[in-house]
């Protein structure tokens, strides 16, 4: 496993897959699959048909891949492209597709808008996997068992990670703000009050 | 939709907790994302042939979806160059423009599936239904292309 393949940009994980590098596919794939599996998931569609629209994303990226020119829109292609299919598969397949009968748009096709809310979801959980990515190793293991479903009983945190049980609760909080001023959370919080502050009214 | 609150610890655990947590969907992803780079990383460099016309996506406006079992006829172009399919529950019929004969091999996901000849006029034929994404490869006019990907 290519574990510093986490830190890479997009550009050069695109650069990377178009050279044929394996390891650099896979990250976009885990990168992204996320965002193409929320996308799938409005759609209500079957495992199968889920499945087939999956893998006719991803060929249509290995297509498409040498043409991209502003890899900062792939997510957006991504999303965009996951709707299509979506949307193609549940005609072609000759299935209904619910039609509000007051707007005549059809359920499920959202607007620009919700396509940006997928965006900004998937960025936000980005944020936090490298914002714990820069978290000391033991500091990680803690706030993974603590927020895993069902999380660890405190008595096997102890056992597991070797601190007292009693000190458990103050670690919590002492390492979650820790994970708030890493890089990335810091940044993308800024980012964000400088968007607010630019926004029109 | 609502976005958690970060200055919450609870509410940021929360988070956490989804964001390394792939859900079964996403896994499904994934490895769809694993086995299309296993068979196809070589189409890197294929030339293309874009989807012109798809009579099942013809007239957009149709509420409700084509008729199950009605054939369903689609052209691929690059260039001047066509393919053109007809999918049916038979199978898939189809004609290389101009017309010519040739290699032609049917791929899916996984990678090739079947092979067949094209005869001179260009004709060629699969038996047998499909499911899943499709396409086809062949040379016409002894440019080799690739059709854009269907799903079936």
């Amino acid at each position: 496993m290519a574990a510093d393949m986490v830190d890479w940009d997009l550009p050069t994980l695109v650069k990377a897959s178009l050279d044929r590098d394996e390891e650099a596919w896979n990250e976009l794939v885990r990168r992204f699959a996320g965002l193409v599996a929320f996308v799938i998931r409005h759609y209500r569609l079957s495992p199968a048909d889920a499945q087939d629209v999956s893998q006719l994303v991803w060929l249509r990226l290995v297509e498409h891949l040498g043409q991209i020119r502003e890899p900062s829109a792939l997510p957006g292609w991504l999303a965009t492209t996951t709707r299509h299919e979506c949307e193609r598969y549940l005609r072609v397949n000759g299935r209904c597709v619910s039609v509000d009968p007051l707007t005549m748009r059809e359920a499920g096709r959202g607007d620009e808008s919700e396509v940006d809310e997928l965006l900004l979801a998937a960025e936000r959980r980005q944020v936090l996997l490298d914002a714990l990515g820069a978290l000391a190793p033991q500091h990680r293991e803690l706030l993974l068992m603590l927020a895993a479903d069902p999380p660890y009983a405190y008595a096997e945190i102890s056992r597991i990670l070797g601190i007292p049980i009693g000190s458990i609760g103050p670690t919590r909080s002492r390492v979650l703000g820790k994970l708030r001023v890493t890089d990335a959370v810091r940044g993308y919080l800024d980012a964000d009050k400088s968007a607010q502050i630019g926004r029109c009214p | 939709m609502p976005w958690r609150n970060w200055s919450d610890d609870d509410e940021l655990l929360r988070d956490i907790g989804d964001a390394v947590r792939p859900g079964p969907h996403e896994q499904q992803v994934m490895d769809a994302g694993r086995t299309v780079w296993k068979f196809h990383s070589t189409d890197l460099d294929k030339a293309l042939a874009a989807l012109l016309y798809d009579s099942h996506l013809d007239g957009l406006a149709t509420v409700r979806g084509p008729i199950s079992g009605a054939p369903r006829n689609l052209v691929f172009a690059l260039g001047e160059l066509r393919v053109e399919i007809e999918v049916s529950d038979a199978g898939i019929e189809g004609q290389l423009i101009p017309p010519e004969p040739g290699r032609v091999v049917l791929l899916d996901a996984t990678g090739p599936v079947a092979e067949t000849t094209a005869d001179e006029v260009g004709c060629f034929s699969f038996p047998a239904s499909r499911h899943g994404p499709i396409r086809i490869e062949c040379a016409v006019a002894g440019r080799r292309l690739a059709t854009e990907w269907i799903s079936t």
